[in-house]
């Protein structure tokens, strides 16, 4: 099992989310991928002894973790989990999270902040646009998705080799875009509750109204995506 | 405002003067880009085309007129709107070779990394080799002297 952990300039909150993980997830591979930060990040994470990808620029959310299903494809790994560096998942839920994937069948795994156990507090019009996010989702994807941006996922082998090959580059919208890519390629997705942290320090995704405009351009891309044509997958090949 | 109009009117010095300097303008730094080789031939030839005609039209203002009497257009708004239009495309010709280039950036940024890192597992650089080519601002007295290094 591999966790993917992105980082851009996350020297100070890297360091947290590599302990939680050697806490709680010991088992795992972890490969870092450091997105061209201009900080200390490579080198905090490579004091935890894990690997360490660095980008030589700055790709973009989606750019790092498609690096990590590339690396995690390289090597054979059965399931692999997206895992922020900014200390805001929790690595006693990769565990839930997991074993839908091995025991439950699941192809992608979302862990939800707001499914029943969850319990996350936004703001209201954060709160509005993430809940018309998740209609829009929900519709495309024939199922119920409650929280279509959280970046705590579980990929099975054939979701691992999908994303190596195709992952959205949107800023901010890629982790609902790779939802969306996952359901149009009929695979089956199952959410998770998981509470999960607040940030410790740094901004995620900027003010409630900033917030909201970035909905309504991921909803935008989402839509652009139902236009596209579905991708043939590759074939699995022994490697 | 009519174009027909400016016909009979005497076209003045600074209507010929200002076209003529912008011409001259985009004709020479086009030529200079190339000569310096920071312009590619492909893009290279459709702004030298792009200054030839608008030089044409800034010597020979009148070319401009039978022109628009020849495709029958009169209104000057018109004439501004093909220009517009195929000021456009050339944007957004260039968003495309942009948005590819991107990707192809991307996917040589993803294979170096995956290469470096198994470069560093089958061979750990030996001794304090800095690292080559313009390292990030603050990496320099950081913490991190002692982590292999990577070239």
């Amino acid at each position: 099992m591999l966790v993917i952990v992105p980082a851009y300039n996350e020297a100070a909150n890297i360091g947290r989310a590599l302990e939680d993980l050697s806490a709680h997830a010991p088992w795992a591979d972890v490969v870092v991928v450091d997105d061209g930060s201009t900080d200390a990040t490579a080198e905090v994470a490579r004091r935890f002894g894990v690997t360490v990808l660095r980008l030589p620029c700055n790709l973009g959310v989606g750019g790092a973790v498609q690096t990590g299903y590339r690396y995690g494809l390289l090597g054979g790994y059965d399931v692999a989990v997206q895992f922020d560096g900014d200390g805001q998942h929790r690595a006693d839920q990769i565990r839930s999270l997991v074993r839908r994937v091995t025991e439950g069948g699941a192809e992608l795994a979302v862990g939800s902040r707001l499914l029943e156990g969850g319990g996350y507090r936004f703001g209201l019009l954060r709160y509005l646009g993430s809940r018309l996010l998740a209609a829009v989702v929900s519709l495309i994807a024939r199922q119920r998705i409650t929280d279509p941006t959280s970046g705590f996922r579980a990929a099975g082998r054939r979701t691992i080799r999908f994303f190596a090959h195709h992952y959205p580059q949107s800023y901010l919208g890629d982790t609902t875009e790779a939802l969306v890519w996952a359901a149009r390629q009929r695979m089956k997705i199952v959410e998770v509750p998981t509470p999960m942290r607040p940030r410790h320090s740094g901004s995620s995704s900027a003010s409630n109204l900033l917030g909201f405009l970035h909905t309504l351009r991921i909803i935008l891309a989402v839509l652009v995506d139902c236009l596209e044509p579905r991708v043939p997958e590759e074939p699995e090949e022994t490697k | 405002m009519m174009l027909a109009q400016e016909t009979a009117r005497k076209i003045t010095f600074m209507q010929r003067a200002f076209p003529l300097a912008a011409a001259v303008l985009i004709f020479v730094v086009t030529v200079e880009l190339i000569r310096r080789r920071k312009l590619r031939e492909e893009y290279a030839m459709l702004w030298v085309l792009a200054s030839v005609v608008l030089l044409a039209f800034a010597i020979f203002p009148r070319l401009l007129l039978y022109l628009s009497e020849l495709l029958g257009v009169f209104y000057l708004t018109t004439v501004v709107l093909i220009a517009f239009s195929f000021l456009s495309l050339m944007v957004l010709h260039l968003s495309v070779v942009a948005s590819r280039s991107a990707d192809d950036v991307r996917q040589i940024a993803q294979r170096l990394a995956l290469l470096e890192e198994r470069l560093e597992r089958l061979a750990p650089p030996a001794g304090g080799a800095e690292p080559q080519g313009p390292a990030p601002p603050d990496r320099a007295g950081s913490a991190g002297e002692a982590a292999a290094p990577e070239s």
